[in-house]
C-alpha cells in the first residue's frame, strides 16, 4: 500500500512538473499588470501625480519636444486634452543610475566589445 | 554565437526614407504605429547650416528597459531571440503602454486600431497572406504593442534554411531596410565576428549608441555627423 501511494506520488510530480516549467515562461494566471495602463486615471499616473504629488509639468512637455530629440514616437499624435508629451530624459532625471527613485530598468551599461 | 546589430550612417544619409517604405512594406505597420522613423533637424548657423536625418527603430538592447518593465509587472510578453533581437509575444501583452514608457527610444507602439498600409484599398503585398501562415510578429492584433524586430521571420527563414551563416549578406536573410537603401548608410551583421564588415566598420567609424546614458547597450550603432545628437 505505501509502494504504491509513493509511486502515485512520483506519477503525479512527473506530470506537474512540465507544467510548471511552462509556468515559469508564461505570463501569471492573472497578470500583475491587469489593472495597470497609462491612462489619466490608471496605476501610473495615480503613482506620479497623486503619490508621488509631480505636476502635470513636471513630466509633460507642454510646447512638444524639440526636433531634435531621439525619440521614435517624436511626432505621434497626442491624445484628447493632453498636457503634452513626455520625453524620456524626465524619466531618466529620476530612475536613472544613482538616482533616488533608480529602477531596474535604466541598468548600468555592460562593457562594448 | 551571432549577436545581430546594425550600423546607421548618418554622414551618408540623405533622408530618402526608403528604409521606411520598405520597412511599411515587409512588415506592413500600421501608419499610426510606424516601425521605423526619420528625425530630422538643423544644425549649425547661417551660413553653414545643414540637415541630420537620423533613422531610428528599435535598438535592440542588450539590457532592454522595455523587457524589464514587461517583466517586472508580471506580463513577460517581451523576450530577447537567438541573436539579441528584441520580439514581442502578442498573445502575452496586455496593451498597458509600460514598455513604451520607459523605453529611451520610445520605440514601441500600441497600435490602437489595424489598418491597412493604403486605407481604403484593402490589404496589399504580405498583408495579404492568411494570418496562421504569418511568423509571429506578424501576426497582428489591435490593442498590443508592436515595434521592429530586425526581421525575425527572415531570421526564422534562416534557421530552417540552416543559412544563419547569410544573415545579413543574402537578400531573403537581411531586414529589408538594410536591404534598399540607395547610399549604403545601413550595414547589419554579426557584432560577436570581429571579421564580419560591421564589426569592422563600426571600428573604422568609431561609431556610437545613442543614449547611453541609459545604459541599455543597444545593437544599433551610429556613425555621427558633425553635430548630430547622440
Amino acid at each position: 500500500m505505501k509502494s504504491l501511494f509513493i509511486v502515485a506520488l512520483t506519477g503525479i510530480a512527473l506530470a506537474v512538473s512540465p507544467l510548471a516549467l511552462q509556468a515559469a515562461d508564461a505570463p501569471s494566471a492573472k497578470p500583475v499588470a491587469a489593472k495597470k495602463s497609462m491612462a489619466e486615471k490608471g496605476r501610473y499616473h495615480r503613482l506620479h501625480g497623486k503619490k508621488e504629488k509631480l505636476d502635470c509639468e513636471d513630466c509633460h512637455e507642454k510646447g512638444g519636444l524639440p526636433d531634435d530629440t531621439l525619440f521614435v514616437r517624436l511626432h505621434e499624435p497626442l491624445a484628447k486634452n493632453s498636457p503634452g508629451p513626455v520625453s524620456s530624459d524626465a524619466c531618466h532625471e529620476c530612475h536613472g543610475k544613482k538616482q533616488k527613485k533608480q529602477v531596474t530598468w535604466y541598468a548600468p551599461k555592460l562593457p562594448r566589445k | 554565437m551571432t549577436k545581430l546589430a546594425r550600423l546607421i550612417d548618418t554622414k551618408r544619409c540623405m533622408g530618402c526614407r526608403s528604409c521606411i517604405a520598405a520597412c511599411a512594406v515587409e512588415n506592413h505597420f500600421t501608419p499610426d504605429a510606424p516601425w521605423n522613423v526619420m528625425i530630422e533637424y538643423e544644425v549649425g548657423t547661417y551660413p553653414a547650416v545643414k540637415k541630420i536625418f537620423t533613422t531610428m527603430g528599435c535598438m535592440h538592447c542588450e539590457k532592454p528597459a522595455c523587457k524589464a518593465t514587461c517583466d517586472y509587472i508580471g506580463v513577460k510578453a517581451i523576450s530577447k531571440n537567438e541573436f539579441g533581437a528584441v520580439v514581442i509575444d502578442y498573445d502575452k501583452c496586455i496593451g498597458c503602454g509600460y514598455c513604451a514608457s520607459t523605453c529611451p527610444y520610445g520605440t514601441p507602439q500600441l497600435n490602437k486600431a489595424l489598418k491597412s498600409l493604403v486605407p481604403g484599398k484593402g490589404p496589399i503585398g504580405e498583408e495579404t497572406i492568411p494570418l496562421s501562415l504569418r511568423h509571429a510578429t506578424h501576426r497582428k492584433k489591435k490593442h498590443v504593442v508592436e515595434k521592429c524586430s530586425f526581421c525575425a521571420h527572415k531570421m526564422a527563414k534562416a534557421v530552417a534554411d540552416g543559412k544563419v551563416d547569410r544573415i545579413g549578406k543574402d537578400q531573403e536573410y537581411t531586414p529589408a531596410c538594410d536591404l534598399v537603401c540607395p547610399v549604403q548608410a545601413r550595414l547589419f551583421g554579426d557584432i560577436d565576428d570581429p571579421d564580419s564588415a560591421i564589426s569592422k566598420r563600426i571600428k573604422e567609424t568609431n561609431a556610437v549608441q545613442l543614449r547611453k546614458q541609459f545604459g541599455t547597450s543597444p545593437q544599433v550603432y551610429y556613425v555621427l555627423e558633425q553635430g548630430a545628437k547622440s
